[in-house]
């Protein structure tokens, strides 16, 4: 198997929260976006890492996924990225 | 969507830059609300003293936000018991954000503290409840960029956080879906040019010989390669896309593996 990753994030360009920019500026980011009091209610996006099996490269498969409890999940300041990993 | 051209000038060649259409010079930058009526204006410049073809991309701006970066060449970084280092140095601009914000008032919040408090302890209790979090719940850095969308950008209406317009946005944004508009593409010249010509300087020792429009979705942040397969990683399509590029002639989009809802 050949495993490749991709990270999740909040897609922050629409967010409605921040049509105006300074609503961005405003307030906690994570009581804005509701990670800060999320409580029970199920999140409308997904954060986190995605692992998928790329062993036929045309048509990659989703083998697995590590939920962040965050906005978003980043490697070295790279949001939404994607890139092969080493065989496991 | 934040495009940058950062280019090292001399001093002469600065402050032509700073004077706007109007022969106003403006020592610190040259804000939006001035930018717009001479966006041909900085073009021109642009293109006169470029030496790359990054010159073409302030035609993709529609109000260009033009600052001056200045290198700060200091003999003593380190004064008392404040230093100087890295970033701390960086000049904030308009399109920066809250975190970037956020660290420069932490830093002068720390720097009051040091010059009031003696033990390092007291020092770091008193900058951490004062400077991250004030009563109502916002961060100076919050007031920092507040000010600076002020300051720079009266009366343009909403803006992303990511510093452009919301109208500029969705414009953009709309380009970017267009087939055929690729700003990638661009650094192997516009497709008048042919293969190998001298219509752009990066495409020197380069030569094109295939093209895609990645199924339709030409916007891209990373891009990787494995086994003849490019993955493409989207920002405004949202997930990504594999590209056959085993002839590299023929580039084919043959899946697109789309992000979850809002992601």
């Amino acid at each position: 198997m050949i495993s490749s990753w991709s990270f999740n994030a909040k897609d922050m360009f629409a967010a409605a929260e921040f049509q105006d920019e300074k609503a961005y500026y405003k307030g906690e980011l994570g009581r804005k976006v509701g990670t800060a009091n999320i409580g029970g209610r199920a999140r409308d996006w997904r954060a986190g890492l995605a692992v998928y099996d790329i062993s036929r490269g045309e048509a990659p498969r989703e083998i697995g996924f590590m939920r962040s409890k965050a906005v978003a999940s980043t490697v070295y300041g790279i949001p939404a990225g994607v890139g092969p990993m080493l065989r496991p | 969507m934040e495009l940058g051209l950062y280019r090292a000038v001399d001093r002469a060649a600065l402050d032509d830059l700073l004077v706007d259409e109007g022969g106003v010079y403006h020592a610190v930058s040259i804000p939006r609300r001035k930018s717009e009526p001479m966006s041909s204006h900085v073009l021109r410049k642009t293109r006169e003293s470029s030496c790359s073809a990054d010159a073409r991309y302030p035609i993709c701006v529609a109000k260009p936000f033009f600052t001056p970066i200045y290198d700060l060449l200091v003999e003593k970084m380190v004064y008392g018991r404040v230093a100087l280092i890295g970033d701390a140095a960086a000049v904030g601009s308009t399109s920066r954000r809250h975190g970037y914000c956020q660290a420069g008032t932490d830093a002068e919040v720390l720097a009051d503290s040091l010059a009031s408090h003696r033990t390092c302890s007291k020092v770091l209790l008193v900058s951490n409840a004062s400077g991250c979090r004030s009563p109502e719940g916002r961060g100076p850095g919050a007031q920092l960029g507040e000010y600076m969308l002020d300051h720079t950008s009266p009366g343009m209406g909403p803006t992303t956080h990511t510093g452009v317009s919301s109208t500029a946005y969705r414009a953009f944004s709309s380009t970017l879906r267009r087939p055929h508009f690729f700003i990638q593409r661009r650094s192997f010249g516009t497709s008048h040019e042919k293969s190998g010509s001298s219509g752009s300087e990066l495409a020197r020792n380069m030569r094109l010989i295939g093209h895609c429009d990645q199924g339709g979705r030409p916007d891209g942040v990373q891009l990787m390669v494995h086994r003849g397969f490019a993955y493409v990683g989207h920002m405004f399509s949202k997930g990504f896309s594999v590209v056959d590029v085993r002839d590299p002639a023929r580039p084919k989009g043959v899946q697109y593996v789309p992000a979850a809802q809002n992601t």
